[in-house]
């Protein structure tokens, strides 16, 4: 969750209330408003969380704009007007333009690489002071980051008007990676494949425009004045020459991206933000491809009374209703007595549909005045019950048998499960790999819990023995039956695993805990058998296999004699023996050990035949 | 003084030392009549009692070795050498060899010895050196001694050895046993620590458990010491985390819900795409979740095609930008089960007859995967529970008393709730406890309404609720690092106690 930084003193002289709203009603409100205060350096500053679709939340002028709203300062829309030059809505021959001086020429070359320019003039009478180029410059890098997908979708660029007045149109179009300009925070001009390789914006986000397949010649997006001096080189950098700082009193906003809509979002948040502030905004003009001035369009979106007071369960009145919407800076207008129609702003894309009015609605309510309350379940609970009622049994059992539950992750790393334990490590597609783990420990699913028991002990080399660990959990095998890739190719089965280390673990007793936890599960056991085998946990002629033998009847064969015959079916679930003594001592465990892993979910089925 | 209880071994014990203060372990036994472990017991607990002081004592033992063994009638080699010659004639050295026994180490010793002493004279022709022209006689200068050094210790020890007493090394004549001791292995030296037991001056006042009182002592005879320390026990138990996933779902049932499950690998069609996660949302990305290889891709989505193009076009209307059928296929580690309540919502509803969900409680319980590297307050495989309430009618606040019940049952008294965002439900909330311990609010389950796009096809809204389990295990195991629930420190799982 991005966080912002937030001054009690500027955030009550932005909401200009009555004497009443003091630095505590703030704090009690402020996480109504869904703004959690992450610290609070006690004097006046507050760090304070946001959630990822209200970017506006970034400056305090955002924050200030909802807390009147919330606490009834100022209710509805927050006024908003652009000085517009022509109609957006018309068409204007870029050659015989008498519109705003702003002009903005995209031509047909960035359509491919990065095809949306948007922008807006804010002009104000005085300079810009430190906290506010601050808050301007968070905002910015949030939107950069949400919105803009980490400046994909939405780069911003910020210029001090001064700097460029006069220099209209622009040109938003391509240029090869020779090119070259002084960009932001150097001191000498820098080819653009300069500026890829040797500024950290161009090692961050040149991957953006030279990924692409038709930039690879090197047309790079650019933005330049009529005389052809370089302002932006969107979505990496801007110019020097257009640096904004706190001696600047005007602002051009250039937004680029992929996607019109979400361009026009961030610039209306933007807008917004600026005009709140203080500055008069006008519009630019913009044209070529599938480009136009901004329009700063509002919306239309419908609730039904019924439905918020259903979900929220309250009963309010249609204009108690309204109010709440008031509250939260929308323009409800009623439209019969149980719907309301509501004007939303461009600076709020967040609010799509009916469902996203309804939170509003509860928003402006104040959650704080929703009680809880408590009915009867109508319906009776269960737990799974073929598995919990077996895994309930195997728990009693083991830890009868003085054994100790231990709990490993599925997520774990090669080394256990194959280095430290004498087995090779399989080709990648026999093994079930994540892709891109942090952390090499969380790297392989598992396909046997003993390996994770046998590590376990190793780090327990100091506590007393007997040692006795046991647990129950999922492994991951894939499956391996050449069935149509339809399904899921990873299968999940349960298993129990145990471990003895002690002076004189050996198989037999590994054999009996077996035995004894099985009889007392299952009952009859008399099918299952163990027979010699051979495992890589294991010592050599100390291993078994667990195998449960069937008998099922087969289908009588017309042409035989005998009216049925039975076939037997010897199904392995396991294996039990002594860890093989390399294991052990490339653990630097100086006892023996031995144990078994069986896999419930092959035996559980088996077993209660 | 306060009365102590003494058991009947200590009373013995104690009754011997009253008349010799001083024992050893040895003469203990014999006194008190007592089996050796009987009495090693007791003088261990009468030390604890510090009624009884224990000290060691050093001893050599002496015993004859492999050389002194060998001998004739226990007879030193020079003393028989001198015993042949005791005629006064000279004899030649090879008369004498063949006496001594040829092949044996004894005649060497002899003549060594003798030389040495001056006991003899060698008489040796100049012209020939062979044996057989050397004879050996009696000094006439040095008179014999009438008993050789170290012959009559010898005899002392060897007199022991035969009858099996002991014999300390202090009560033979110290210079004539050095001869002995030099002569190699001829003398085994034994060092043996004895135990002193000394009554305690505490012990010598002791006198009220000797009262000839019969009912008291039929008591008191039968009395052990109840206060003293007993070793512990390794006793099995289940996993701390585990008795805190079975109580809450204990609660669950309790409450009326019924438990379901599902797989931890998933398609991101149902962990994400499904639950209105955009496709390229940072949440997506690798460094936030766990992809597999594409080669366990999945090849069909395991969901009716209404619904996966239904979900298509909720996100293309949504976001405005394409949904790829290919990003859907690719498999990753559950990142939440809400993936796991909604499959089986909607496997229900295509099953019912009416096409219809009548209410319906259900919990889900498992393990959640998020690509973090660990710390304390992080894991990247941790355990998460889900509710769900679907019920005609069912509001925010209901789904609120619900969550505050819950809480209230596991111990959690103080609840609130504040608004939030979540991508699949909405309204949004995070529920506030107050941890008293810390004596601050802490977030704990999110909670919510299935976003109407999540919940499509199904009558009434769907009420949720969730969170991590180890966040509830570490209040109530008083554990500050998470990773403590996946360490299987066996210090710990003997020790951990539940604090609240």
């Amino acid at each position: 969750m991005p966080v912002v930084a937030l001054s009690y003193e500027r955030l009550l002289r932005l909401i200009s209330g009555s004497r009443k709203i003091t630095k505590d009603v703030i704090s009690q409100r402020l996480p109504y408003l869904g703004l959690d205060i992450e610290s609070d350096d006690g004097n006046d500053v507050i760090r304070i969380e946001y959630s990822p679709n209200r970017p506006d939340y970034a400056t305090d002028i955002g924050v200030s704009l909802a807390l009147q709203g919330l606490l009834g300062v100022k209710k509805g829309l927050v006024p908003f007007s652009v000085k517009k030059f022509d109609d957006p809505n018309t068409t204007i021959d870029i050659n015989n333009s008498t519109s705003s001086p702003y002009q903005v020429n995209v031509t047909r070359a960035v359509s491919k690489v990065r095809p949306i320019l948007t922008g807006i003039v804010a002009k104000r009478g005085g300079i810009l002071d430190d906290t506010l180029l601050r808050q301007l410059v968070t905002l910015q890098e949030d939107l950069h980051f949400g919105l803009g997908r980490n400046r994909k979708k939405v780069a911003i660029g910020l210029h001090d008007l001064a700097k460029i007045n006069g220099k209209f149109p622009f040109t938003y179009t391509t240029v090869p990676a020779s090119h070259a300009f002084v960009p932001l925070h150097e001191n000498k001009e820098m080819s653009i494949s300069e500026i890829i390789q040797n500024t950290k914006a161009g090692r961050a986000f040149g991957n953006l425009v030279t990924s692409s397949s038709l930039s690879n010649d090197g047309n790079f997006p650019i933005i330049l004045d009529s005389d052809n001096n370089t302002v932006s080189l969107p979505p990496i950098i801007n110019s020097n020459m257009t640096t904004i700082t706190t001696d600047t009193t005007d602002i051009f906003v250039d937004v680029t991206g992929t996607s019109q809509y979400v361009a026009e979002s961030a610039l209306a948040i933007i807008s917004l933000t600026l005009h709140a502030a203080g500055f008069d905004l006008e519009s630019i003009h913009v044209a070529g491809g599938k480009n136009r001035t901004p329009p700063f369009e509002t919306r239309l979106v419908q609730v039904s009374l019924n439905k918020a007071n259903e979900l929220l369960g309250l009963d309010l009145s249609i204009s108690d209703a309204m109010l709440c919407l008031e509250k939260c800076r929308l323009g409800p207008i009623q439209k019969d007595h149980t719907n309301i129609s509501c004007v939303i702003p461009a600076y709020r894309p967040d609010i799509i549909s009916q469902i996203d009015l309804i939170e509003e609605i509860a928003l402006g309510y104040g959650t704080w005045r929703l009680e809880p309350v408590l009915s009867h379940s109508k319906t009776f609970g269960n737990l799974q019950y073929s598995v919990s009622s077996v895994m309930r049994a195997i728990d009693m059992s083991m830890i009868g048998m003085s054994f100790v539950e231990a709990l490993n992750s599925c997520l774990t790393g090669t080394l256990v499960l194959y280095e430290m334990t004498g087995r090779k490590i399989p080709k990648r597609n026999h093994m079930i790999s994540t892709v891109n783990s942090k952390s090499s420990e969380h790297s392989v699913l598992r396909d046997s819990l003993l390996a994770g028991l046998i590590e376990n002990l190793s780090k327990n080399i100091h506590e007393s023995y007997p040692q006795k660990l046991y647990e129950t959990g999922t492994v991951f095998l894939r499956r391996d039956d050449g069935s149509v890739r339809n399904d899921n190719l990873i299968s999940e089965k349960t298993h129990l695993a145990a471990i003895i280390a002690y002076s004189d673990s050996n198989f037999s007793e590994a054999k009996s805990v077996l035995q004894s936890m099985l009889s007392i599960v299952y009952g009859d056991i008399q099918n299952i058998h163990t027979a010699a085998a051979s495992h890589n946990l294991f010592a050599d002629g100390r291993c078994a296999k667990v195998v449960i033998t069937i008998l099922s009847p087969t289908i009588p064969n017309s042409n035989s004699a005998n009216a049925t015959t039975s076939r037997t079916t010897k199904n392995i679930v396991g294996y039990v023996g002594e860890i093989d003594s390399e294991i052990l001592s490339s653990y630097r465990i100086r006892v023996p050990a031995s144990g078994f892993e069986i896999s419930l979910s092959d035996s559980l089925p088996l077993l209660s035949k | 003084m306060s009365k102590i209880v003494l058991h009947p071994i200590e009373k013995k014990i104690i009754a011997s030392m009253k008349l010799k203060p001083l024992q050893s372990l040895d003469a203990l036994v014999l006194s008190t009549g007592l089996s050796l472990d009987q009495a090693r017991r007791g003088i261990e607990w009468l030390r604890h009692k510090e009624l009884v002081h224990i000290s060691d004592s050093k001893e050599a033992f002496l015993s004859l070795d492999q050389n002194s063994l060998q001998l004739p009638n226990m007879t030193l080699p020079e003393r028989l050498l001198l015993n042949l010659l005791s005629d006064g004639l000279p004899k030649k050295i090879s008369v004498l060899k063949d006496a001594l026994g040829a092949s044996s180490f004894l005649f060497g010793v002899a003549m060594g010895i003798a030389k040495k002493n001056g006991w003899i004279t060698v008489n040796q022709d100049k012209h020939n050196n062979a044996d057989d022209n050397v004879t050996i006689s009696l000094s006439s200068t040095h008179p014999l001694p009438k008993l050789l050094p170290g012959e009559s210790t010898l005899q002392i020890i060897a007199d022991c050895n035969n009858k099996d007493v002991q014999i300390k090394a202090t009560s033979v004549d110290k210079a004539d046993l050095q001869h002995l001791l030099k002569r190699p292995r001829f003398i085994k030296q034994t060092i043996i620590i004895t135990k002193n037991i000394k009554l305690a001056q505490s012990a010598k006042k002791l006198d009220i458990l000797f009262v000839d009182d019969k009912k008291n002592d039929h008591h008191l005879s039968n009395a052990i010491d109840v206060a003293a320390a007993v070793p512990n026990i390794h006793f099995g138990r289940t996993h701390p985390l585990k008795d805190v996933i079975s109580e809450i779902k204990e609660i669950f049932v309790t409450m009326g819900f019924s438990e379901i499950s599902g797989n931890m690998v998933q398609s991101c069609f149902w962990n994400f795409d499904a639950l209105l996660t955009p496709q390229d949302h940072p949440s997506r990305e690798m460094q936030d979740t766990f992809y597999l290889d594409d080669d366990v891709s999945i090849n069909t989505l395991d969901s009716p095609s209404r619904h996966v193009s239904r979900i298509a076009k909720t996100h293309t209307d949504t976001w405005r930008q394409k949904w790829e059928l290919t990003e859907a296929k690719k498999m990753v580690l559950r990142t939440h089960t809400t993936c796991i309540t909604l499959q089986h919502l909607l496997a229900t509803l295509s099953l019912s007859a009416q096409k219809k969900l009548t209410d319906m409680r259900i919990f889900s319980l498992g393990r959640v995967f998020r690509n973090e590297k660990t710390s304390y307050k992080h894991l990247a495989e941790f355990t998460q529970v889900e509710g769900v309430v679907y019920e005609n009618g069912a509001s925010i606040r209901d789904l609120m008393g619900i969550q505050t019940e819950f809480y209230r049952r596991l111990g959690l008294q103080k609840v609130k709730f504040w608004p939030t965002f979540f991508p699949y439900t909405e309204p949004s909330f995070q529920s506030m406890v107050y941890n008293e311990k810390l004596g601050k609010w802490v977030e704990l389950f999110g909670m919510g309404i299935f976003h109407p796009d999540v919940s499509y096809g199904l009558e009434y809204p769907v009420l949720a609720w969730g969170g991590g389990v180890e966040r509830i295990a570490m209040l109530k195991y008083g554990v500050d690092d998470v990773r403590e629930f996946y360490a299987n420190n066996l210090q710990w799982l003997r020790s951990s106690v539940r604090r609240v």
